[in-house]
């Protein structure tokens, strides 16, 4: 007698079989109500988008000949012109065919780990990260190896360790995961000879290292940090850069640019095909002719600002115990509270001030984190910031009397 | 760049070996091309598109370009659109909205078939989506097509004859409704009978449904889906023929499980907040009904004209059929004139088209094409179809 399936859960593919309920540290964080002032996500400022621009760019694609926008067309080849000379005036000698847009960076950085690690394989990240890239690692199976984040970014003293040690134990690292500008959630900044390290360390012990380079052109000075790709060893490296902080998140728009290799199964496995013709069109006709060199000087400008006023209130109302990070860019400064202020309880009192932060712990893979804390300074206004963290600096004292 | 031998030895299991991708064939200069299933750029809802951008960004900048979820604006109405048309059982839990429906039919076999699973589909069907179930190693079994739709004796004796060797297929991939390439409309007795062969063998149906809102003449279809009360079928539809193919804006719906699966291996996440919310708005208030209206009679002006021409043009011995909606039109050439050959003549002559094997993932079609009429002006179609019907009258003469 031949079983006939009951219910369609019998026919899934044994990679689908098993997909758990989403046990994201991420949507675990207390209910933040309406008035309260969050600074715990980095959003992009609203009040910096290109309203405007962006019509006018639909209106313009559209004008002159819609059919190669709207019919079914490969993506605006104005787009991957665009990052591929924007990756070049950093000092990257770009082979076109080694680019490819994406849906957002974390599109991405949930396909590489779906190309690249099976059950058991070990990978390596920073601690803190950001986790919501290291939770995409974790789904597949993957064994992590946590770095920790000196004020010069990823130790790479103990990543050589970490690396030696394995390979003594005949493990191979699949890649290592690094935000080695403006990182989140620290806000860290690596010098130049760190980044050429880190790259001959991953060329060193054969691992790929995936630069997640979200913040490349947030230097509130306006300068560039050498591209991890222009060093010694960037045949193994993978860059992912993105639209969201210098256009808008909404627009889904990302790239990436690595091994040829890597890329051909990143295209393979990317399952809509190439990205569509008429958002890939908007974001490259908003970007032209020096808009988009205009706007993130404008971006510049304004997070810098919203950053001295996140200073300028942690100085005036968190206790003289709490560290903070100084950044010079990015979205996010991160604290490190004394023993009796844990992160955890203190966003509970802070809500009830009406303020929120994201707690280290959901910066960490491996559980620690417990005094830390991430504020983001990017999409509230100058006020909200002010007011945030004094809040926040209220719910310290606060804690801190009835301990 | 080379290969470096130490890199490939990082992929995991299931990326070990990468196909090439197929390049994009270009049209010879001043030929007309009837190949591809283009929507028709006179028909572009431009200055709409231009004034739902104003609006949504107008409305709520924030939620529309800042980090966020698929519109749930747009969830609804393509829940609501199901429900018009008798999905009772749609609802914004089990409807998910993707980059074209293209990404749903690379997503489901990733879900469901593991390497020698079994998929069955029609011949002639749409090749793209037979080779996505093939990039993840399915095997395809082929169930002809007839004058209604997919040959559902022909489906019932494979399933039997399938389960008596102890296999269990996956998924049946059909488009009942103006089906690609072949034009044909199943009949609502065929789309009981397929849910019930579907119900008793344990299979899942995949109903592609691009074409479900073209309805040139006769009654509104009910979709397969519709038919289902036990959650075997999946139905797949699309904005790119009712809007446009450029905004990459699809949807499925079917039983949640298959769902769930589906935006988990969505690895980007949702679908972005502003081209979601900017084609909610577009639909809105009527709009997206007025647009279909207005396209079906384009289409269906396109359709009778090619017909008309083909009447006059092609050799009466060349077969075809009249859809009552979609895209294509199919022909079935005599024996003197394979399709092959047809295509070489009409190159030529100036004029592309899909033969027939094209179609057909076991090879068969080698008499068959397949013409569009939805993307060329009325004045190409008539000058391709007679360039067709000279090429087939040279190919004729020459043999």
């Amino acid at each position: 007698m031949v079983r006939v399936p009951a219910d369609v859960s019998e026919l899934f593919s044994r990679d689908s079989r098993q997909i758990g309920e989403s046990e994201s540290i991420l949507h675990d964080l207390p209910n933040e109500q309406s008035q309260t002032i969050s600074l715990a996500y980095g959003d992009a400022d609203p009040t910096c988008f290109p309203i405007a621009a962006l019509v006018a760019g639909v209106e313009h694609i559209l004008s002159v000949n819609p059919d190669p926008i709207l019919n079914y067309a490969p993506p605006s080849a104005q787009l991957h012109e665009l990052v591929a000379t924007r990756l070049e005036r950093r000092g990257v000698a770009v082979d076109r065919s080694r680019l490819m847009i994406s849906h957002g960076s974390g599109h991405v950085l949930a396909l590489l780990p779906h190309i690249l690690v099976d059950v058991g394989d070990t990978i390596i990240v920073e601690g803190p990260s950001f986790l919501g890239a290291v939770e995409f690692f974790a789904s597949t199976g993957a064994t992590i190896e946590t770095i920790p984040v000196t004020e010069h970014g990823m130790d790479l003293d103990v990543l050589e360790a970490t690396l030696k040690r394995l390979r003594s134990a005949g493990i191979r690292p699949k890649f290592i995961y690094a935000i080695p500008t403006f990182q989140n959630p620290t806000g860290r900044l690596m010098p130049d000879h760190d980044r050429r390290r880190l790259v001959a360390l991953a060329a060193t012990y054969e691992v790929l290292l995936i630069d997640d380079d979200a913040y490349g052109d947030l230097h509130f000075d306006g300068s560039h940090a050498p591209s991890m790709l222009s060093y010694p060893g960037s045949e193994w490296v993978m860059h992912i850069g993105t639209f969201s902080k210098i256009l808008a998140p909404g627009v889904r728009t990302a790239w990436a640019y690595g091994p040829d290799a890597i890329m051909r199964r990143l295209r393979q496995w990317k399952s809509d095909g190439p990205n569509g013709p008429f958002m890939t069109h908007l974001v490259a006709r908003v970007s032209a002719d020096g808009w988009l060199d205009r706007h993130i000087a404008t971006l510049n400008q304004t997070y810098a600002h919203k950053y001295q006023v996140m200073r300028a209130a942690i100085d005036a109302h968190f206790p003289a115990d709490v560290v903070t990070t100084s950044v010079e860019g990015g979205f996010f400064v991160y604290g490190y509270l004394p023993a009796d202020l844990p992160a955890r309880p203190l966003v509970d009192v802070a809500i009830r001030h009406g303020a929120s932060f994201l707690p280290g712990t959901t910066c960490y893979a491996n559980g620690q984190g417990t005094h830390e804390m991430r504020l983001a300074f990017s999409y509230q206004s100058v006020e909200n910031i002010t007011t945030g963290i004094a809040r926040i600096g209220a719910a310290m004292r606060e804690l801190r009397a009835t301990r | 760049m080379t290969q470096s031998p130490t890199l490939d030895a990082l992929f995991a299991q299931r990326a070990q070996t990468v196909a090439d991708s197929p390049g994009w064939a270009p049209e010879p200069e001043g030929s007309i091309s009837l190949a591809y299933g283009f929507a028709d750029p006179a028909h572009f809802p431009v200055n709409e598109l231009v004034e739902a951008t104003a609006e949504v960004l107008a409305e709520d900048v924030d939620g529309a370009l800042n980090y966020g979820p698929t519109c749930a604006g747009l969830i609804k109405l393509v829940v609501n659109r199901l429900q018009h048309r008798g999905v009772n059982q749609a609802d914004p839990s089990n409807v998910l909205i993707s980059y074209g429906s293209s990404q749903i039919l690379a997503l489901l076999p990733q879900i469901l078939v593991d390497p020698g699973d079994t998929v069955i589909v029609e011949g002639p069907c749409f090749i793209g989506a037979v080779r996505s179930f093939q990039a993840a190693g399915a095997r395809i079994e082929t169930v002809p097509v007839r004058d209604d739709g997919m040959d559902l004796d022909a489906l019932a004796t494979m399933l039997a004859d399938l389960q008596s060797r102890g296999i269990q297929p996956k998924f049946i991939y059909v488009t009942p409704t103006y089906q690609n390439p072949t034009g044909t409309l199943m009949p609502p007795a065929n789309r009981k009978r397929i849910v019930a062969l579907a119900e008793q063998y344990g299979v899942l149906i995949v109903e592609d449904d691009a074409y479900g809102d073209l309805r040139f003449e006769g009654e509104p279809v009910t979709p397969i889906i519709a038919y289902d009360t036990k959650g075997w079928v999946i139905n797949v539809g699309t904005f790119s023929k009712i809007l446009a193919p450029g905004v990459r804006m699809a949807w499925a719906c079917g039983p949640e499980a298959v769902i769930k699966r589906l935006a988990k291996f969505k690895f980007e996440g949702g679908s972005g907040p502003f081209i979601t919310r900017l084609v909610e708005r577009f639909a809105a208030d009527g709009r997206l009904e007025a647009h279909i209206d207005e396209l079906n009679g384009t289409y269906k002006r396109k359709r009778d004209l090619m017909v008309d021409t083909i009447r006059s043009e092609f050799p009466a011995d060349v077969r075809f059929n009249v859809p009552m909606g979609g895209f294509f039109i199919y022909c079935y050439l005599p024996a003197d004139m394979p399709a092959a050959e047809l295509v070489q003549k009409g190159r030529e002559h100036g004029v592309t088209f899909l033969p027939g094997m094209g179609c057909y993932a076991n090879g068969q079609g080698t008499h068959e094409i397949r013409l569009a009429f939805s993307y060329q002006s009325d004045e190409k179609i008539v000058e391709g179809i007679r360039r067709l019907g000279a090429a087939m009258k040279a190919l004729r003469t020459t043999v």
